[in-house]
């Protein structure tokens, strides 16, 4: 018998699921698995055919038949019951299970999609989750967005954004909008797929604080119409906002620039706005241009070229040798480096900044700019320092001669180590010049410019925590007259309080190892500042106390005996404390030296409090509890730049403090100090959050060493 | 006579020698007073109590030497 008589059986019979129930009764007839299928499907209810589960020949049929069996039931519900069973479905193939689950309707997917163990037996990952999500209907796929805690689990973050992009109503992307903790750029990405109207209206309302790079992305999406009419009616808010039209335009895609450009003449904006928008056109699209009919100052600027570099990304790349007037106005894209001008480019360049004053001036650390006004103070400064020197000089005494100029001319960044030092003008050549403060790699590549103006072979070494210079196959005396050739270190950086103040250079053409001793502190801790073996192992030169006398005498710093100026001071100063006056009158008399024989004591403060440090203060009758030299800001300036200041806690007179102004240092009663200025939260932090006169003095414990301690092993701290 | 004179010096000096002019010893208890105090003083030290400098504190600045480079001359 075939299937047709098993069809005819059912035909008849009352109890159909009886029939397929009795294995002795299927078995007589001839049929095969997609036969039965179909009488499975033509006679059985949902239930019935879900009941075929629980009979043991149902059970042992292949798994690609009891799927097939499974997908003839109409209630998806059952369905999903059955496929989640392991007892029905656990030897199912993963990708028969996942096409099965495809094929359910909402309600079965969102019961699978809940069922974690389920997902996991069948490896469905993120991937999987994200695409029956996707495939539910907007009222469930909001749904299970707005189960934040199922959705962060189950799905990557770019996998949520993307599922709220494709919702249809902007209304339900402003709600997940508000459920979720996206970033500005993510919430950004999603508002891209709104209606310009809609996003126009975000823009000027800009409820969600976007930051200008943000806006103007979501302004680059919009149609070149509204983009259009967006410019023409919002100058004033762009203005106000900083935005310039150029940077929107320039991010959009080639096909949206060719439509600008074919639509210009509509562009209602200044000719120097509309000739940076063409600057700033991708390559690909300038070069496609007809500017057979265009004005002679778009042609100009269309063919500019500009800079890909990561580093000059966007910068027009000028040509000095051209007609420099097509720059004018386009200063904000003109960036030179000026270190790596020739001598003979020099007066193009000085004629440039006449024409583009805005320009920047960039140097080989490439971390910030000098403007013009710097570069030009700058140069001018170099030139009367290169003037001054003597062409018959050695080139050691030229190299002394710059440092000590540069000394004079430069202090260390005061704010260094606050929460207002600014990293890339510190470092800007010229404007290092023209301040007159900057750090060390700033300061290394100053000298190092100067000194290649007179010849001198000098390298910018760094230890990873300090730079400065390793000056190579330099020739320089000895003590008993011979002249010796080889590397030697200048630290320009650590001599400038000895230039400022007129000591003795103790960085001034050292050898590796004697400069290395200088790392040592006091309590025998190795600051590593000029630590670089691979580096410096060739320099050897270590130049004698005396000979370095001579040479800084040959150039009118030392005396003719060949001793430094600072010795003056010194004298004075000692003198001064050799008088043992009250404490008080003491401090104040060294702050009156100190004024009158460096009047700019309150600009170079770095140079300032080592003097003090090491000089004023450091004497036999001047006794203090405690003694602080460092800088705190006043508290109405919105910059707060930074000022000096000494606090001393004196045995008798107590806590004084002095302010440095301009000419002299001020005291200050405790309360008056403190409602003026404040300390650095940087400086504070160093000290647990306190204010140094808020740190209890340390106190010293008088040993007397005639007394056995009874301890056999002496440990730190104690007297011998 | 003569011969017999020398004898008997001879002999006077003999014994004279056991009773020729004695130095005075020095009174051993004082001599042994005066090593002991010496001895004493020998040890002992002068306490000079100094009163420890404190320095004055700057910032440490790794980019010019603040607080780390100490020498100042001339």
């Amino acid at each position: 018998m075939n299937a047709l008589d098993l069809k005819n059986l059912l035909e008849d019979a009352e109890d159909k699921f009886a029939i397929f129930s009795d294995r002795n009764t299927l078995i007589k007839y001839n049929c095969n698995f997609a036969e039965l299928l179909s009488l499975i499907s033509d006679f059985l209810t949902d239930e019935q055919k879900k009941a075929l589960f629980d009979l043991e020949h149902f059970k042992r049929f292949p798994p690609s038949i009891r799927a097939a069996i499974i997908q003839t039931i109409n209630n998806h519900e059952y369905r999903a019951e059955l496929i989640e069973n392991p007892d029905v479905a656990s030897d199912f193939n993963e990708y028969n299970v996942i096409k099965m689950v495809e094929s359910l309707d909402d309600n079965a997917k969102i019961r699978i999609l809940y069922n974690q163990e389920f997902r996991k037996k069948y490896n469905m990952g993120k991937n999987k989750v994200r695409q029956l999500i996707a495939s539910l209907s907007e009222v469930n796929k909001q749904e299970v967005l707005r189960d934040t805690e199922f959705s962060q689990e189950n799905l990557e973050n770019w996998q949520i954004r993307e599922i709220i992009k494709e919702l249809k109503e902007e209304k339900d992307k402003l709600e997940m909008l508000e459920l979720y903790d996206f970033k500005d750029w993510q919430i950004e990405e999603i508002l891209e797929t709104f209606t310009d109207e809609s996003k126009i209206a975000i823009v000027l309302e800009n409820k969600y604080g976007f930051k200008n790079a943000d806006l103007i992305s979501l302004i680059s999406s919009f149609s070149i119409d509204s983009l259009l009419v967006f410019l023409k009616d919002n100058q004033e808010y762009l203005e106000k906002k900083g935005i310039k039209p150029h940077k929107i335009t320039r991010r959009l895609n080639k096909e949206k620039q060719e439509e600008l450009v074919s639509r210009f003449e509509e562009v209602d904006l200044e000719l120097n706005e509309k000739r940076k928008i063409l600057v700033t056109l991708r390559d690909e699209v300038k070069t496609s241009i007809d500017t057979s009919c265009m004005p002679t100052e778009y042609i100009s600027a269309i063919k500019m070229q500009t800079s890909t570099d990561m580093r000059s990304y966007g910068n027009i790349i000028v040509d000095l040798n051209g007609d420099l007037e097509m720059y004018s106005g386009l200063d904000e894209f003109v960036f030179i480096n000026a270190m790596e001008l020739l001598e003979e480019d020099k007066p193009k360049l000085l004629k440039l900044c006449e024409i583009c004053s805005e320009m920047s001036i960039e140097d080989n650390l490439g971390l910030a700019s000098s403007t013009v006004e710097e570069y030009r103070s700058g140069e001018d400064w170099i030139k009367s320092v290169l003037e001054g020197i003597n062409p018959e000089w050695s080139s050691i005494q030229k190299v002394a001669f710059i440092d000590y100029s540069i000394g004079k001319k430069v202090s260390y960044t005061p704010d260094f180590d606050t929460e207002v030092f600014d990293v890339g003008g510190a470092r800007a050549l010229w404007k290092i010049l023209h301040s007159g403060y900057g750090v060390c790699n700033g300061i290394a590549q100053v000298e190092k410019y100067i000194l290649d103006k007179v010849g001198i072979e000098v390298e910018i070494v760094s230890s990873g925590s300090h730079s400065f210079l390793k000056l190579k196959n330099i020739q320089i005396p000895t003590e008993n007259g011979d002249i010796i050739q080889g590397d030697t270190i200048l630290d320009p950086t650590w001599n400038l309080t000895a230039h400022r103040y007129g000591c003795k250079p103790e960085n001034f053409c050292r050898s590796y190892e004697e400069i290395r001793k200088h790392d040592i502190r006091d309590d025998g801790a190795d600051v590593r500042c000029h630590k670089n073996d691979e580096a410096l192992a060739s320099a050897t030169l270590d130049l004698d106390e005396q000979s370095l006398r001579r040479i800084f005498t040959s150039i009118g710093v030392a005396g003719k005996e060949g001793n430094f100026p600072i010795g003056d001071l010194m004298d004075k100063s000692m003198m001064i404390d050799a008088e043992n006056f009250p404490e008080e009158e003491s401090i104040k008399r060294q702050f009156s030296l100190l004024a009158e024989y460096c009047p700019e004591f309150a600009t170079c403060q770095n140079s300032t409090m080592s003097i003090l440090q090491g000089v004023l203060l450091n004497h036999e009758n001047l006794n203090f509890n405690k003694c602080v030299v460092n800088r705190v800001y006043a508290r109405e300036d919105e910059d707060k730049r930074p000022r000096m200041y000494v606090y001393v806690d004196f045995p008798n007179a107590g806590k004084k403090f002095y302010i440095a102004e301009k000419e002299a240092f001020v005291e200050l009663s405790q309360m008056e100090f403190e409602a003026k200025f404040e300390c650095y939260e940087m400086d504070m932090e160093k000290q647990d959050g306190r204010r140094p006169w808020e740190v209890p003095n340390r106190t010293q414990k008088v040993e007397d060493l005639t007394r056995s301690s009874g301890k056999i092993i002496a440990e730190e701290g104690d007297g011998r | 006579m003569d011969f017999l004179e020398n004898v008997v010096q001879f002999f006077k000096r003999i014994f004279k020698k056991q009773s020729s002019i004695k130095m005075l010893d020095a009174p051993i208890e004082i001599i042994k007073e005066d090593k002991k105090d010496n001895f004493i003083n020998s040890l002992k030290v002068n306490i000079v109590k100094k009163h420890k400098k404190n320095k004055v504190e700057t910032p440490i600045c790794f980019g010019d030497g603040l607080g780390i480079q100490t020498k100042i001359s001339y």
